[in-house]
């Protein structure tokens, strides 16, 4: 706008022009913008006033939630130079990656399975939903029932009927992280699923048939006709995965507690304790603009080398 | 015409959304019609009957003997997860109420009003225990703080398990441990004998690192001190740190007397109290007489001292602490001390406070709690208050009053408050230690040690400003 106004009278002239016909755009969709100004007022409120705060705060010291004196980068290097730091990151890489180990093929697979069913596909499709209604706090404690040690637990139970010795679970460091995440993948399986058999539906079957008169095998059909066509749900749902689990707080929190020793213990707890057990909220907002931007670092990544991929 | 009514409509929106958020924003009710309205957390709700028409009562009483002041209940009880929000949206009731480990963290954070000239002009600032002062205290020395439910930890026993595992004296007396090494040994004969645990303490949550500190105190162990320049210096890589640590391991590997559950926060560890799968474990004074509550017939309750390591026996103290809200006016500060002291809570005890404590007595005994012979710990030092309290809990007592003598007695026992600086985080890094030494039979309890004193004072006292 300031450039138009700068070049002489006649474009100049032009500029309420310009604002009649942004004008008229608003009056011809009049309820469409009466019914937008809740949402973006809430969008604003609720998501962007947060954001904005939080990392404003970040450069602060806080006392409650009232910034004090500008500290600069201080809060950064606090959250940075903490001694746990670097392991509770590792960890939270480890959640993103056993995510993607067990998390990812599996759903792809079932929905196969799935879109070749004639038969119960639909009972199928509910009882594997199921678990995505139950609240992810019942979730953890289910599964932290499952994993408690000693005789009263119930896959040591399960173990007990073939003479098996019980194991040791969640208090084993080795294997806390991937227990975690099964349990996880357990409640989310559903709703992956179904978004993949909704692009697998999509799919034209005259290829299959095409390809089948073309002599070609099963893993051939699905490695040159079904693949590609899921691969952008692959790529959406990777991402999402990926930015989901690293901001992981609740799984941990009510089956470990972070521990033993650390093991389980996720940026996003650290973030929730740094807030709610220790009332250090500088360190939290410095905690939650270090992982916003390893996030965004890491979907960049991730584009470039699925870009790659593709060229 | 079209576009007069359209931004009337969006300037009423914009208008409506605003009037109501900036309505919401504002907990502390002004003056109205010449009244001070207060507004009291922790209020019971209907679904607690009982505590609910003891307090409505309580209220209209009050309100009719104080016509200028207005009692707002607020259902809302302290919990980690929603206070800090509530505070930060100057959300909490003009009184409220948190456990004191909170204390600190509140006053830091600026959350609870300076209210020691209210308490010194009505001489509660003067029967203030003064072993409580400096907790309820700012870096200035202004309190900010009352302490309404104190207590200090001891040692619960169920003696229905004890008497199984045949802990039980010539004279048919429970052989309660007096030292800790009699506890592993107890705890081990409980285990082998009746299949329950011995021993609980919790592991998480920093519930493990509070818990510890008992341990570690009578075993030697001073966790921090403040250097001369005032900085603070982590002082717990020592021997007596690797003996206390040593004797949890002991509990779990050597004794075989624990759990198997290793994941155990407060709460659950009331649960396996109360259903009876472990015997023994540290409660505060009122968490032993709610247990029962959960099940446990209350005659098998048993309340001892803290038992005695090499260095003597030592009991954290706790409790409730009240709070007034930062921007209270001093008029309802006024009326938020006058509610207090109605309630009983105060250091003074008139006709009505007692009638109030006598209500709540009895709405405990019909919850199925225990009442004992006394109050557990003094707040005030003036013996009247403590004295009048104590004939109103002997009336009610529904136990044999012998089951908390040894606890009562405090004999030996220091009682230590927590430390005034990052004590959450110590219980955090603690916490760390005992599940590492819990969960690993072949923990490394010399590395452990070492990298828990160097991590406390690198993540957290040497960022104290």
């Amino acid at each position: 706008m300031a450039k138009e106004m700068t070049r002489g009278g006649t474009r100049a002239a032009a500029a309420p022009s310009l604002w009649n016909r942004a004008n008229k755009a608003v009056h011809r969709s009049i309820y469409g913008w009466i019914l937008l100004i809740v949402p973006i007022f809430l969008f604003v409120m609720i998501v962007w006033l947060p954001i904005v705060k939080g990392i404003t705060y970040s450069f602060f010291e806080m006392k409650g939630f009232v910034p004090q004196k500008f500290v600069g980068l201080q809060n950064f290097v606090d959250v940075l130079t903490d001694t746990n730091f670097l392991r509770t990151l590792w960890n939270t890489v480890q959640y993103v990656f056993w995510s993607l180990v067990i998390g990812m093929p599996l759903p792809i697979l079932i929905a196969i399975m799935l879109n070749e069913m004639v038969h119960g596909k639909g009972l199928f499709k509910f009882v594997l939903y199921l678990p995505c209604i139950i609240p992810m706090i019942a979730v953890s404690l289910i599964w932290k029932m499952m994993y408690m040690d000693g005789p009263g637990g119930l896959l040591n139970m399960l173990l007990a009927c073939f003479g098996v010795e019980p194991a040791k679970w969640l208090s084993n460091s080795a294997i806390v992280i991937p227990l975690i995440t099964i349990s996880m993948v357990w409640q989310g399986l559903g709703g992956s699923v179904i978004l993949y058999l909704a692009t697998l539906q999509g799919v034209n079957h005259e290829l299959y048939e095409a390809a089948r008169i073309d002599g070609a095998g099963f893993f051939s059909r699905m490695w040159h006709i079904t693949f590609p066509h899921i691969s952008g749900m692959v790529l959406l749902l990777t991402v999402r995965n990926i930015i989901g689990v690293f901001q992981i707080v609740e799984q941990p929190l009510a089956m470990t507690g972070g521990g033993p020793n650390g093991a389980s213990m996720s940026l996003g707890l650290t973030n929730y304790f740094y807030a709610f057990k220790f009332g250090q909220f500088e360190k939290s907002v410095a905690l939650g603009v270090i992982s916003f931007l390893l996030m965004v670092g890491l979907t960049f990544v991730y584009y470039k080398f699925d870009k790659k991929f593709e060229d | 015409m079209r576009g007069t009514v359209l931004k009337k409509v969006v300037f009423l929106s914009l208008a409506a959304v605003l009037a109501f958020t900036a309505s919401a924003c504002s907990n502390q009710a002004a003056d109205t019609d010449g009244k001070v309205v207060i507004s009291v957390g922790h209020w019971p709700t209907e679904a607690e009957a009982q505590s609910y028409a003891t307090m409505e009562a309580a209220k209209e009483k009050f309100e009719t003997d104080n016509p200028n002041i207005v009692i707002e209940p607020d259902n809302y009880k302290y919990e980690v997860q929603t206070f800090t929000a509530k505070a930060a949206a100057n959300q909490l009731a003009t009184l409220y109420k948190t456990p004191i480990t909170e204390t600190q963290k509140i006053i830091r954070n600026g959350w609870a009003a300076d209210i020691t000239d209210a308490l010194k002009n009505r001489q509660w600032y003067q029967a203030l225990n003064p072993s409580l002062l400096d907790w309820m205290s700012d870096e200035n020395g202004r309190i900010c703080a009352i302490p309404v439910d104190m207590y200090a930890l001891g040692l619960f026993v169920n003696q229905r398990l004890f008497r199984e595992a045949g802990l039980v004296n010539e004279d048919g007396s429970l052989k309660v441990p007096e030292t800790y090494q009699e506890l592993a040994e107890c705890a081990q004969t409980i285990k082998e004998k009746t299949g329950k645990a011995g021993f609980i303490m919790p592991t998480i949550n920093n519930g493990g690192g509070w818990h510890f500190m008992n341990i570690a105190w009578s075993f030697g162990v001073e966790f921090m001190e403040q250097q001369d320049d005032g900085s603070w210096k982590a002082t717990f890589d020592t021997q007596e740190m690797r003996d206390a640590l040593q004797y949890v391991y002991d509990l779990r590997w050597q004794y075989n007397a624990l759990l198997d559950d290793t994941v155990i926060d407060q709460g659950s560890m009331g649960k396996y109290l109360e259903t009876e799968q472990a015997a023994m474990g540290f409660l505060s004074a009122s968490e032993a007489c709610s247990i029962p509550q959960g099940g446990m017939p209350k005659e098998d309750v048993y309340f001892a001292s803290m038992p005695a390591g090499p260095k003597g026996r030592f009991a954290q103290t706790g409790g409730d602490v009240q709070y007034i809200a930062a921007d209270a006016t001093p008029e309802q500060i006024e009326a938020a001390l006058d509610w207090m002291e109605f309630q009983g809570l105060g250091a003074v005890m008139s006709d009505d406070a007692l009638k109030n404590q006598e209500e709540g007595i009895k709405g405990r005994l019909e919850l199925g709690r225990i009442i004992p012979d006394r109050v557990p710990f003094p707040i005030w030092t003036d013996g009247n208050v403590s004295e009048k309290v104590n004939a109103l809990y002997r009336k009610y007592t529904n136990i044999n009053v012998a089951n908390f003598e040894n606890y009562f007695a405090f004999e030996g026992v220091t009682i230590k408050p927590e430390y005034s600086e990052c004590t959450q985080e110590l219980y955090a890094t603690l916490d760390k230690c005992i599940q590492e030494v819990l969960t690993n039979q072949n923990a490394d309890i010399d590395g452990l040690v070492k990298n828990a004193n160097e991590e406390f004072q690198l993540n957290y006292l040497n960022k104290l400003s």
